[in-house]
């Protein structure tokens, strides 16, 4: 029973939490995206149908298609003059000319030349950059689903604590971490985690462990950064969990008490249903954001020990502004994005089948 | 919520009498809340410890191996750590070129979001839905597809190793504008129309229906825009390269490079000194960021 996105989209008044608007507006983003249907397919139409009946449903939507004012043009366009400008600037043209400068070897000084597929081909032969991507696709497996799964849970907990002030005191404290910026939580971290003078493994021994390898040996160094970045973002996915609770209707509770439901029985059959919609939106945004991972491996261990924490953001940087290979490093760019969108765009697929919507 | 049906009287159950039932269920909802409420605690221990640490390590001695265990209160309020870092880098300066950046980045976007928010939520001009579109897919865009040819956009407007190049390409947000266009959905019309039957044009509409009523949202894109841009890595990495123009991410790791710096009570003092404004700013402005975030979620993850 979804309501096409567009349409709630261009209603005056959202009945929805927020969340859920902001994922109406990224399935809008992935619905009109080549390859994906517009709107929602009936089952007796086909793809084509629905892309050519396209316009026609969009002009539907329009109830009263009042004439353009000219005045009103003009102010539209002037104030929307900065962020369009800005949007051209520093979006449109350098998308378009990082999209060309792929298919170009330049090493910034000299005249870039044209080499067609060549820096692709490059990239599928270049082991260091499948290790990146390998690195990167599985720090952004690992993290998502810990902070994801993890603030799910730390949410469901907090949400059913009956004490206010434990409540508000929960909610801060696992959120205080994502105001600190990255790179001073990466330092810390590197201090604490030392191998030998390090607090964590002092503590660690007391309890009678072995002393842990944090950042040395390249399997421990890659799970640090991922409980690192666990450590930092967890708080948020908790909070977007708690806003969905919260949009949860109580009268679902009751009338599943009234039936005799139990404590798991709810959580199965009420709270975990009603919080997909939470959750698909937190499993996309924490995805583009995990591929894009640099700052926390760029200080802590700046790709090491050997490359088994190097991303390909790491990567692209060392290309670009290390060794001035910008068509190499801007084919990467194109890769990622790519690899991105592909996982954007599979997620908001398979998100018809899955996410429930009231 | 079970204990609520079995304090209402269950039949399959002896009454022990009101009394005897409230008592049951106080105390068994008590128990319940503390063993859920255990681990969370426990759990929000973990957040709060290297804080903690942090802290008491920067008031030990500098160049000093720790001694183990290590305080969880210092023993002693040494501030040499702290003298070292004003020693041995511009920590003022660093501190200030951020104040500065933030707070250019912050007002320019709150008057770039507004204008284009109330634009795309309530006049009509050719091409709005196209455009607005594509601004919404620009979100989608990774910034490192842009970098290198905004990278040569700033060289040229020669912007290289100076705080515009950190201002300029965040003085509009396409997210800030979706906020606002949001919003300023929710106006309704008459308050509009009737400006307009006054005589008022759009730039009065502008300022004086349309941005006194938007505090709220203003107040939301602020705090954000703040907390991002005052911990933005990526782009002084980039874009300076004289440390008297750092912001303080990367005046941390500059600090991080100066000789006996690495892992000492020097770069805690550091840390600390960037955590105080931090946890202040997140204090005072908690509720709105809290908020905030959980409407959006957008940003920074």
């Amino acid at each position: 029973m979804e309501p096409s996105p567009f349409r709630l989209f261009k209603q005056k008044t959202f009945p929805v939490s927020f969340p859920y608007r902001l994922y109406l507006g990224l399935t809008l983003v992935g619905r009109i995206l080549p390859g994906t249907a517009y709107g929602r397919r009936k089952r007796s139409q086909s793809t084509r149908q629905m892309v050519l009946m396209a316009p026609f449903r969009a002009g539907l939507r329009w109830k009263k298609p009042k004439p353009l004012v000219l005045r009103e043009a003009i102010a539209g366009y002037f104030f929307i003059l900065p962020t369009l400008l800005s949007f051209l600037v520093f979006f449109l043209i350098p998308t378009i000319s990082g999209l060309g400068m792929s298919f170009f070897d330049w090493d910034f000084f000299s005249e870039p030349e044209y080499v067609g597929l060549d820096n692709f081909l490059e990239l599928a032969g270049d082991k260091l950059f499948m290790t990146t991507l390998k690195n990167t696709a599985l720090f952004a497996i690992s993290a998502t689903a810990l902070n994801v799964g993890l603030g799910m849970f730390i949410a469901i907990g907090i949400n059913s604590i009956k004490w206010r002030w434990l409540k508000a005191f929960l909610r801060t404290a696992y959120f205080i971490p994502f105001v600190i910026s990255t790179v001073v939580v990466a330092l810390l971290f590197g201090f604490l985690l030392q191998e030998s003078t390090g607090v964590v493994n002092y503590y660690l021994t007391r309890l009678g462990f072995d002393k842990v390898p944090w950042l040395s040996s390249s399997l421990w160094a890659f799970r640090s950064i991922v409980l690192i970045d666990v450590w930092k973002h967890v708080g948020f996915f908790t909070l977007i969990f708690l806003a969905g609770l919260q949009a949860i209707p109580r009268e679902l509770y009751e009338a599943a008490l009234v039936d005799g439901a139990g404590r798991l029985v709810r959580l199965r059959r009420i709270t975990i249903p009603l919080l997909t919609p939470s959750l698909f939106f937190s499993l996309v945004i924490a995805m583009i954001g995990a591929f894009q991972v640099f700052e926390s491996m760029f200080v802590l261990t700046n790709g090491g020990p050997g490359d088994a924490t190097r991303t390909v953001v790491m990567l692209l940087y060392r290309e670009a502004f290390g060794s001035f290979n910008m068509g190499y490093a801007a084919s990467m760019a194109v890769v990622l994005f790519l690899v991105i969108l592909a996982l954007t765009i599979t997620q908001v697929r398979l998100g018809d089948r899955w996410v429930f919507y009231r | 919520m079970t204990n609520a049906v079995l304090a209402k009287g269950n039949p399959a159950l002896p009454d022990f009498g009101k009394a005897r039932d409230k008592l049951i269920h106080n105390w068994r909802a008590y128990l319940a809340n503390v063993m859920l409420a255990l681990p969370l605690v426990l759990g929000s221990l973990i957040m709060f410890l290297p804080l903690v640490w942090a802290v008491s390590f920067s008031f030990g001695q500098p160049h000093e191996f720790f001694k183990l265990p290590p305080p969880v209160i210092p023993s002693a309020f040494r501030l040499d750590n702290y003298d070292v870092v004003f020693e041995r880098v511009d920590f003022l300066r660093f501190f200030l070129n951020s104040v500065i950046v933030t707070t250019c980045v912050t007002i320019a976007q709150l008057i770039t979001c507004s204008m284009a928010g109330y634009a795309f939520a309530r006049l009509r001009f050719p091409g709005k839905r196209i455009i607005f579109i594509g601004f919404l897919a620009s979100m989608m865009v990774p910034q490192h597809v842009t970098l290198i040819p905004v990278f040569i956009i700033i060289r040229g407007m020669g912007l290289y190793n100076n705080l515009g190049a950190l201002i300029v390409p965040y003085a509009t947000s396409v997210f800030g504008t979706f906020l606002l266009k949001q919003f300023f959905e929710t106006i309704p019309d008459e308050l509009e129309d009737a400006a307009k039957i006054d005589g008022a044009g759009f730039l009065q509409i502008y300022r004086s229906i349309m941005l006194p009523l938007a505090g709220p949202p203003l107040a939301t894109l602020a705090i954000l825009t703040f907390n991002s841009s005052w911990n933005n890595f990526f782009w002084p990495l980039i874009f300076i390269n004289s440390s008297d123009k750092m912001t303080l991410p990367l005046g941390m790791l500059y600090l991080r490079g100066q000789d006996g710096v690495t892992n000492s009570g020097v770069l805690m003092a550091a840390i600390v000194l960037n955590l105080v404004p931090v946890l202040i700013f997140f204090l005072i402005f908690q509720r709105r960021l809290v908020e905030g975030v959980t409407l959006s979620g957008l940003k920074g993850a």
